[in-house]
């Protein structure tokens, strides 16, 4: 079956994939709309300040006289890069701890695992706010985004090990190891393709989880606050005490906004879930479970 | 309720990192006088010493307890043994 064909079934047949498509993509329109912005993204005092929404700025504007729309999707831009980036570098250890501790067993694994399960337990929110503070103002976007990556890796790659190590004991790859594979090419060719469809499933969990951080350290302010993210605005806004003077649109639409995203990446991680389960599958198709 | 009992308590191991993260947010919001405000404010104040310290009791606290979820497991289910 081809991929097209997959998503068409999918979207006809699984509302939860059919509502979060389209609240993510609601989401994306919104975040590519930011290459359209009449205004650069940083400057201030472009339009008259605290106006509540209207015909000509259709989510108000903020107190430093910035639109809420167009601060907005340089915003969501952000996040949303934030997130992918975390999730694609996590994705790349948890794959490699996952993979390999599985497959090897023994001491290997035993090591890896005790350093993943260190990982699973220790609170991350102070470790990152140790780590803002040691680099004030050299903190940029990107150095966050690899610190969260090489926080955020650790529960998924328990769940991967869980499947090599089944993995490791099926046939095709003992064929795999008489025939003379290394083990690099048995874990990349054998046994990651049976790994993807739940990797995919939670990169949409770890985007929503890394988002979670981002958000809650920016609202904090520690991060880099000239780069506009959803959680910068909420700071910002808490800065101008937004809500106290009754600017709730200044607020309002980025939290409506990232939930938006939560929710549509959280669907689209249960509707994967869905689709790899093949009892749920067949119920779908009215066989019995 | 035994039986049910014990995967419950694994994941309350597991997701004490999570629950104190979250302290720290709740704390910050809401005024609270805890850690987690203090770990804020020391953080404002550029005192680096109590940041590095709460970070340090944190995990050491937050470890500690997971080591003691684990040993009083076999309270919970009698088949678990301490080695």
């Amino acid at each position: 079956m081809s991929t097209l064909k997959i998503f068409r079934d999918l979207f006809r047949y699984n509302s939860e994939f059919a509502i979060g498509l389209i609240l993510l993509l609601v989401v994306l329109t919104v975040s590519v709309c930011s290459f359209f912005s009449p205004y650069p993204p940083m400057d201030v005092y472009v339009v008259p300040p605290d106006v509540p929404p209207s015909w000509e700025h259709p989510l108000g504007t903020t107190s430093r006289g910035q639109d809420v729309f167009w601060q907005l999707t340089f915003a969501i831009r952000n996040t949303l890069l934030f997130g992918i980036v975390v999730a694609i570098l996590s994705r790349i250890i948890s794959l490699f701890v996952g993979l390999i501790s599985g497959y090897k067993g023994g001491w290997v694994d035993r090591v890896l695992m005790s350093i993943n399960d260190t990982f699973v337990v220790i609170p991350l929110f102070p470790i990152l706010v140790l780590f803002y503070f040691i680099m004030r103002d050299q903190m940029s976007w990107a150095l966050l985004a690899v610190i969260t990556a090489l926080l955020g890796w650790a529960y998924d790659a328990r769940l991967i090990r869980s499947i090599a190590m089944s993995l490791r004991t099926r046939e095709f790859t003992r064929q795999a190891v008489f025939s003379g594979m290394s083990t690099g090419k048995i874990v990349l060719q054998e046994h990651l393709p049976f790994v993807l469809p739940i990797v995919f499933s939670t990169t949409m969990n770890n985007i929503n989880w890394s988002i979670g951080i981002e958000v809650t350290l920016s609202v904090l302010g520690f991060t880099d606050i000239n780069t506009p993210t959803i959680g910068g605005m909420i700071y910002w806004a808490n800065q101008h005490t937004a809500l106290v003077s009754g600017i709730w649109w200044w607020v309002g639409f980025p939290v409506v906004l990232v939930i938006m995203l939560f929710i549509g990446l959280f669907l689209l991680a249960i509707s994967m879930n869905e689709y790899i389960d093949p009892r749920s599958r067949l119920s779908r198709l009215g066989g019995q479970a | 309720m035994r039986n049910a009992l014990g995967p419950q308590v694994t994941g309350l191991a597991l997701q004490l990192g999570a629950i104190f993260n979250g302290a720290i947010i709740t704390e910050y919001v809401f005024g609270y006088p805890g850690v987690g405000s203090l770990l804020i404010s020391a953080v404002h104040a550029g005192d680096y010493s109590l940041v590095l310290g709460i970070t340090t009791i944190s995990i050491v606290a937050v470890s500690a307890t997971v080591l003691l979820i684990d040993l009083l497991y076999p309270l919970i289910d009698p088949r678990v043994e301490a080695h």
